[in-house]
């Protein structure tokens, strides 16, 4: 079984997701498992996890694959989706409805995440946890061994992305949270970031930050050097549910370095419990005691621990097995009713691209509501009645060249286009491309 | 007891072990009257030159010499060598106890030669009584910091909380004028300070250092003190209330939404409400969202007025003082979510009960279009009938409209619009409703009891000057604004925009804008019999008739409408009358 993790670009090899998440699956299985972005699909695969491709083409390029006997399934570790309050998400929660209606199997990070996406959507993912660093048990033993920690002035450390687009985190929860850092001792905090994402608010937070702080610019080598020669890594997390459905992968990367965690705000890491810290003042005790909590007696136990639950092969092979349970669907030909997106990638869809006024990209093989020109291949697969009725659909509103009419009229006008779609071509899959918020 | 290591420098010999029972050749240590925190008295022990001590808990923390003749004190020991009266402003030091709950209150204590007066807890002297003096300025640095800027005279300041342990910290004061700092453990609750002056030791009480800049009630000193002058004043008045408030306050937490990064879940607002109120499940006086903090005024009088501070914490952030008048039957009607404004019976309702910290966020267009998410289901359409005031309704307009909402003008005045009995929604003919739901909305808030109008948020287009899309929002109804030019002593209603209420809040308002307001047909009927439907300001007026009536004027900014105009004339209102306060909401921009 050869599966590709189809990933929405190249870029997105060097994120977060692809180095904590399917990086180290696919090095645990060699060969079975590949990355490829959207735009550089190829069809040679058996199976196809699509992970964070919010382009509009997504969903129909992975009707096409299951169209061809692919097996094809779903891969969340973000919740986008089921927090229906903001508007900005609309989008997102629309490309999940409709990409879980196509793919045969979906896997998340989190069992919280599991359960959200259950309660919004009544879909039943898998849950395949984030893998753990590589670490050996003698090895990290090793790094404890040569581990010193002074109980009044401890090297704390906070590393990781500044800000999310939509979603108060990274630097933010770091402020919200890092009152709890003080009352005593002269610790220190180091902070690892990329500085160009910090939230201007959450900057100016940290200002009240009780303790000293010293910044220092993000990179993985940054990241290994900093937890190799702090003493604990402060993870503050607040309870929204796009937090509440983050993984493991922080503290576990921490651990592993041999550092301790300091888990403020939402008990994120509960399930790390007897190695994790969640008052810096019982770290503080412990340490003058001589006996943090991930110590030399407790270094193999949790390792071993950790074998058991997040291993990478194991988590790969659990992929591996959910894509196997697959039943390709029955073949239909797609249509795309084509709204404003950007649909760069729509030739992978292999569908019929019917424009509506909306759209704004290259020819199109038919524009809804005109009997004028259409692409050969249109020609070639519509006979005269289809050809008659699409361009006879009824009409959804015109548009009035103003973004707020316009956006109030989308959902019109995509509704007539796709009833159009579905009268004149009932034996296809019609799928709507649009990247804009539509209005209700 | 535990001396400082500065005094052990300087040479203060500690306190020798209790003598024996008290004979008139040992030590003695009278009072003769505490009056204003100022405790008068002689001394007379074994050693010459021994000072007064004051011990907080086990901790020496100042000694004053006797240096008050008191010829009636030699004659009674027979000794007239050295000095032995003293008179010790111990205020401070007695307001400090009186804050403090006996749970934590630590003994004080004036000792000498092994004799001991205790201090009494009472809300005497006066806080701050050194700020402008030894204490040039005080703020919080961070979290837990306060940091002074002292003068010259100020050699050692020593910072004392109650706590298990006592907290007590203490840094040298520079030579000349300088910044210290000190490590609080609870940076809201009391601080007693102890500084070493060329005087003497001088107490000095912060009672609540939230107040000072930098901490969590530092925009309750701007809306309440006035500026930096009056904040002794403010805390005195705030001790005075503190010790005795009736009962202390109780509140329920509504933490819906709340994601625990909220002030609310900081360990020292816990302390704090720990300290003043009592949470209940029960009838409370106050309900708090988890961003809203009590304000130190509804602590200390254990009582709310209707008040709330709005502060966006982020640089640049505006901060305004909102008197919101609310109601549950009006919240009924709109989608569920976290209280924008405090739900409280307010008796004062120009007294802010709370501080919410919330940061107004950019967040481009689209939040601001749909505050109630475009894919949330609302509740079902109503019936209403449309009337295009100032000119003829275009294409866009009418077909932003559902269809079936009928556009009306028949008739001459405001009161003929209502042959249907169905509300009637008034629309400027540049107005389009991009979001339907809105009509909805506006046609359930005219069913609540009472309410004459209901508005909605407008957007408008881009403006030269507008920076972010929160500049975009035109209104959220008309709010008491400047004086009016003609009578000055009485405001008029403008579209006045405060931040905290952009998105999701439903208060009551003077007057919605007449750009876009739907009203009853009961209030049409009452109040708009001889107004012309295009009379110049027909809808100011009607609207100012109702509210004269007793009706109300609803606004929701879960919803908006958006307004094509490049710009509007200012509403036609008279100038508003008093006391009308509590029926409408007013908004005051704190600089």
């Amino acid at each position: 079984m050869r599966l590709v993790i189809v990933t929405p670009s190249a870029a997105f090899a060097q994120s977060a997701g692809a180095r904590v998440r399917y990086q180290p699956m696919a090095a645990a299985v060699e060969d079975s498992v590949t990355l490829c972005p959207l735009d550089a699909l190829t069809f040679e695969a058996d199976a196809y996890l699509f992970s964070k491709t919010y382009q509009a083409e997504a969903p129909a390029t992975a009707h096409r694959l299951a169209s061809a006997g692919k097996r094809v399934a779903l891969d969340v570790f973000d919740d986008y989706f089921t927090d229906g309050r903001d508007a900005r998400l609309e989008r997102f929660r629309r490309w999940f409805k409709e990409m879980a209606a196509l793919v045969g199997a979906i896997s998340v990070s989190t069992p919280h995440l599991a359960a959200r996406l259950e309660a919004v959507y009544g879909v039943a993912p898998t849950v395949v946890p984030d893998p753990h660093p590589l670490v050996s048990a003698e090895g990290l033993v090793r790094t404890l061994r040569g581990r010193t920690m002074d109980p009044d002035a401890l090297h704390l450390a906070w590393f990781g992305i500044a800000s999310n687009p939509y979603h108060p985190a990274g630097l933010a929860d770091l402020a919200a949270f890092a009152d709890r850092l003080g009352g005593a001792g002269a610790h220190r905090l180091t902070i690892l970031t990329n500085g160009e994402g910090a939230d201007p608010a959450a900057l100016s937070a940290l200002g009240a930050c009780p303790i000293d702080v010293e910044w220092h610019t993000w990179s993985p080598e940054a990241e290994a050097d900093l937890l190799a020669r702090c003493d604990a890594a402060v993870l503050p997390v607040n309870g929204q549910p796009f937090s509440a459905a983050k993984s493991l992968n922080r503290a576990l990367t921490a651990l592993c370095s041999g550092a301790q965690v300091l888990s403020l705000g939402h008990p994120l890491y509960e399930a790390l419990d007897r190695y994790i810290y969640r008052d810096l003042r019982e770290l503080v005790a412990d340490a003058r005691e001589g006996t943090p909590r991930l110590r030399l007696s407790t270094a193999t136990p949790f390792v071993e621990d950790l074998n058991a639950r997040y291993s990478p092969r194991r988590c790969a092979e659990a992929v591996l097995a959910m894509v196997r349970g697959i039943e390709p669907p029955t073949p239909r030909p797609r249509a795309i009713v084509l709204g404003a997106c950007d649909g760069s990638a729509l030739s992978l869809a292999d569908a019929l691209t019917l424009a509506t006024p909306l759209w704004q990209g290259a020819a199109a093989d038919f524009h809804l509501g005109t009997d004028g020109e259409v692409s050969d291949k249109a020609a070639a697969m519509l006979d005269d009645g289809q050809r008659e009725r699409l361009a006879s659909g009824e009409e959804g509103p015109q548009l009035a060249g103003h973004g707020v009419l316009d956006q109030a009229r989308a959902r019109a006008i995509l509704a007539a286009g796709e009833a159009a779609a579905r009268e004149a071509l009932p034996d296809h899959t019609v799928f709507t491309a649009h990247e804009g918020t539509l209005a209700p | 007891m535990i001396w400082p290591k500065r005094w052990r420098r300087k040479g203060v010999p500690p306190v020798p072990p209790p003598p024996e029972p008290i004979d008139a050749t040992q030590a003695h240590l009278v009072l003769d009257r505490a009056v204003g925190g100022v405790y008068e008295g002689w001394a007379h022990g074994p050693s010459a030159h021994e000072p007064i001590a004051l011990l907080v808990g086990e901790h020496a923390v100042a000694a004053w010499p006797r240096t008050i003749p008191r010829p009636d004190a030699d004659a009674s020991v027979g000794d007239d060598r050295e000095p032995k009266g003293f008179a010790i402003d111990l205020g401070a030091v007695e307001g400090f106890l009186a804050l403090t709950s006996e749970r934590y209150r630590p003994d004080a204590l004036l000792t000498f030669a092994g004799q001991r007066l205790p201090v009494k807890p009472q809300p005497t002297g006066r806080p701050l009584a050194t700020l402008g003096r030894a204490i040039a300025d005080a703020w919080l640095a961070d979290s837990h910091r306060l940091r002074l800027r002292t003068d010259g005279a100020v050699s050692a300041v020593t910072a004392i909380q109650a706590g298990t342990p006592l907290h007590i910290v203490g840094a040298e004061g520079p030579l000349r004028e300088g910044i210290v700092s000190l490590p609080l453990a609870q940076p809201a609750a009391p601080v007693l300070l102890v500084m070493e002056t060329d005087a003497g030791p001088v107490c000095d009480l912060l009672p609540f250092p939230s107040l000072l800049r930098g901490g969590l009630h530092e925009a309750e000193t701007l809306a309440m003190a006035g500026g930096a002058s009056g904040l002794p004043h403010l805390s005195a008045r705030l001790l005075a209330a503190a010790s005795s408030r009736p009962r202390r306050l109780r509140y329920r937490l509504d933490i819906t939404d709340a994601t625990g990064a909220e002030p609310n879940f900081r360990p020292a607002v816990a302390a704090l409400l720990e300290m003043h109120a009592e949470r209940t499940d029960g009838p409370a006086d106050l309900t708090l969202a988890a961003d809203m903090v009590p304000t130190l005024t509804s602590l200390c009088r254990g009582a709310c007025g209707g008040g709330m501070i709005a502060v966006d914490p982020q640089p640049g952030g505006e901060r305004w003082l909102i008197n919101a008048a609310t109601s549950q039957d009006l919240d009924g009607v709109l989608p569920k979510g976290p209280p924008a404004v405090p739900a409280i019976e307010a008796n004062h309702p120009t007294i802010p009960s709370v501080i919410r910290h919330r940061v107004v966020k950019d967040e481009g267009l689209d939040p601001l279009l749909f505050p109630l998410a475009p894919d949330a289901p609302f509740a079902d359409p109503l019936p209403f009938g449309v009337c295009v005031v100032g000119g003829e309704a275009d294409g866009a307009l009418v077909a932003s409209l559902p269809d079936g909402a009928a556009l009306v003008a028949d008739g001459e005045s405001l009161a003929d619009l209502t042959a249907h009995d169905r509300p009637i929604l008034f629309l400027a003919p540049e107005m389009v409703c991009h979001d339907r739901r809105t009509l909805t909305a506006l046609a359930r808030m005219v069913g609540v009891e009472g309410v004459a109008t209901a508005g909605a948020m407008v957007i408008g287009e881009p403006r030269h000057g507008d920076r972010t899309a929160l500049d975009r929002v035109r209104s959220i109804g008309l709010m008491p604004s400047h004086a009016s030019a003609d009578q000055p002593w009485r405001p008029a209603l403008a579209r006045v925009v405060p931040a905290p209420l952009i998105s999701r809040a439903n208060v009551f308002v003077a007057a919605n804008d007449p750009c876009c307001m739907m009203a009853a047909p009961a209030a049409l009927r009452d109040h708009g019999g001889d107004i012309g439907i295009h009379d110049h300001g027909a809808l100011e007026t009607f609207s100012q008739r109702c509210l004269k009536a007793g009706l109300q004027h609803a606004v929701t900014s879960w919803f908006s409408v958006f307004d094509r105009a490049p710009s509007r004339p200012a509403p036609v209102t008279a100038p508003i009358d008093t006391p009308l306060e509590g029926a409408f909401t007013t908004a005051m921009r704190l600089m």
